[in-house]
């Protein structure tokens, strides 16, 4: 079913609308969720609650991308539980690993909050994302956006492990200079 | 925590962003590879039709394509829909994959309906296909076995593909050739039984229904596929003395009132699993049954008082990449009819939740059936005593 038919039937009010949810993206929102959490009970939790939010914010919201939508949705819940059962760095997955790559390009003991809101670091990362050749911005974004495991990330961009590591590593390496540039670093 | 706050505002890039590194890249087949398996397709070794395609998601192919810019500002894809049929789930689902290769590839593609149940309205609209500059078209209904015999004759240039086209569904004389532009696909339907069987006897069930919607070829590929799938379980669990299946046909096309009485008939002789084969009506009888399994259908299942789905149905997305897969290096295999082993298995939610089979397992099973090393006839007629499991033979319902 396409993703236009999927959210007429969330405004249409249909129950439906979650179960075609569940059959095209379910195993795409749990492959995230378990990445995050690396718990079978909590990626289903997730998942579920994926729906339910869904089912709440549609309408009044009309995403036309489907995979973005949830992917979001599943992500922020998934991170939501791994801060819940610990501090992060202590949680399970590739999260903590992701987190420890990701330190090296606001590190310096500065502080994001203080200096820029969110919203503005999010939109100097969609300047950085579209100024990255596709592969890389697509490699980056398995790495920290649905936290694939290297090798998972490296497949899914028919990349060899290492290649795809050293790839992330000038990839970091560009954002960190980018962030200080904008002054967010 | 500045990496934490990084994080999340990744979380927060735009969706555009996140639907492209999301989808999947497509995969083909090495230069190497796809000439190889040309050599040995003309060399006629028939099992090259299931050669290391797996109905099952996870099968990952070299990765560099293949294709020409030659080949690919020469394609342009009309799919025939079948007649009245835009909205069932199969056809959607193939219109869904081959559109991916319009977005990928930018591969024009637009699909095409007759105005009528004919072959003639069929050929209409192959014609204005045609002349809408597609180089390639997609037959998905072994209705259009006719027209494309047809069309071939009248435009030599096109290709044509018959997805569930069968050489017998073409108007061609017994000992003729295939024409050159035509080359068809049916799905090898003993495969889907025999998943089925093999699945449910090893998920414990004991007592099962196979109910064949009508006795045709294709119904009866899937119920001979259904015994062979169980008595292998059967033999490997050594339960054969404990397992009975019940074959029965309906004797119709259609679905009606009498879909409930039919479920409670099958309900009255204490099947604890029901094999169903046929069209999305048996969606509704399934839907009133504990354990079912249902095939050649692609409709989603809606629940209803089921709490296990066997759900085999065609891969299309398999289908459709194999196609491509053809067309794009330009080695269309014209002039012959082949089935393919493009299944997949779930249960009724999609996923898997069987308790004592896993997925490789079924792969596994799969692998073994293409391959030869696992026997699955491909006999269309069945003797009871041929069984070592009870098989209990009913004829047709009504």
């Amino acid at each position: 079913m396409d993703d236009s038919r999927i959210v007429a039937l969330y405004w249409q009010r249909q129950e439906e609308a979650i179960t075609a949810s569940a059959q095209k993206y379910g195993p795409y929102c749990n492959t995230i969720s378990y990445n995050i959490t690396c718990s079978k009970e909590d990626a289903e939790e997730c998942v579920n609650e994926t729906w339910l939010r869904s089912w709440n914010t549609i309408p009044p919201q009309r995403p036309t991308l489907l995979s973005a939508f949830f992917g979001k949705i599943v992500r922020n819940c998934s991170m939501d539980v791994l801060r819940k059962k610990a501090s992060l760095k202590r949680g399970g997955g590739n999260t903590p690993l992701a987190l420890e790559e990701l330190e090296e390009c606001i590190a310096g003991g500065s502080d994001v909050e203080q200096q820029a809101e969110s919203r503005q670091l999010t939109e100097s990362l969609n300047r950085f994302l579209r100024s990255l050749p596709q592969r890389d911005c697509t490699l980056f974004l398995r790495r920290y956006f649905f936290m694939d495991s290297l090798e998972a990330a490296a497949k899914h961009c028919h990349l060899s492990r290492n290649n795809a590591g050293v790839i992330l590593h000038r990839t970091r390496q560009k954002l960190a200079q980018h962030l200080k540039k904008e002054g967010l670093q | 925590m500045n990496g934490e706050k990084l994080l999340q505002a990744i979380g927060q890039v735009d969706d555009e962003l996140i639907a492209r590194a999301a989808k999947k890249e497509r995969h083909y087949l090495l230069p190497w590879a796809a000439f190889a398996a040309m050599l040995v397709f003309v060399a006629g070794l028939s099992f090259l039709a299931f050669g290391d395609l797996l109905p099952f998601a996870g099968v990952e192919q070299p990765v560099e394509p293949p294709y020409s810019e030659a080949v690919l500002e020469n394609l342009q894809i009309g799919l025939m829909m079948d007649y009245q049929a835009l909205n069932s789930a199969y056809e959607r689902e193939t219109w869904e994959a081959l559109f991916k290769y319009q977005e990928d590839l930018n591969i024009p593609c637009q699909y095409y309906a007759p105005t009528g149940d004919s072959t003639a309205e069929r050929l209409d609209a192959m014609t204005q296909a045609v002349e809408d500059g597609c180089t390639v078209l997609l037959c998905n209904h072994y209705s259009y076995g006719g027209a494309m015999t047809e069309m071939a004759a009248l435009n030599p240039d096109i290709k044509l593909v018959g997805i569930g086209v069968g050489l017998y569904d073409l108007y061609i004389e017994e000992g003729e050739a295939i024409p050159d532009n035509i080359y068809c696909l049916t799905y090898q339907e003993e495969y889907g039984g025999y998943l089925s069987g093999y699945t449910a006897v090893r998920e414990g069930y004991e007592t099962h229904g196979c109910y064949g919607q009508m006795s045709t070829f294709s119904v009866l590929h899937y119920v001979v596929g259904y015994l062979e799938g169980a008595q292998a379980a059967a033999r490997e669990m050594e339960a054969e003395d404990r397992i009975q299946v019940r074959v029965e046909y309906g004797n119709q096309f259609y679905g009606g009132a009498d879909l409930l009485e039919m479920s409670k008939l099958f309900q009255a002789r204490d099947n604890d699993m029901l094999m169903l084969i046929g069209s999305g009506y048996l969606l509704e009888v399934a839907a009133e049954y504990p354990f079912a399994t249902i095939t050649t259908t692609n409709e989603p299942f809606a629940g209803g008082n089921s709490e296990t789905q066997f759900y085999i149905q065609y891969d299309v997305d398999k289908t459709i990449d194999r196609i491509m897969e053809m067309l794009l290096t330009d080695e269309f295999p014209g002039g012959c009819a082949e089935k393919v082993p493009h299944y997949r298995l779930n249960d009724g939610a999609g996923t898997w939740s069987f308790s004592h089979t896993s997925r490789e397992e079924c792969q596994q099973v799969l692998q073994e059936l293409i391959d030869g090393t696992r026997e699955c006839s491909q006999a269309i007629e069945f003797d009871p005593e041929d069984y070592t499991i009870e098989v209990i033979f009913l004829g047709n319902s009504k």
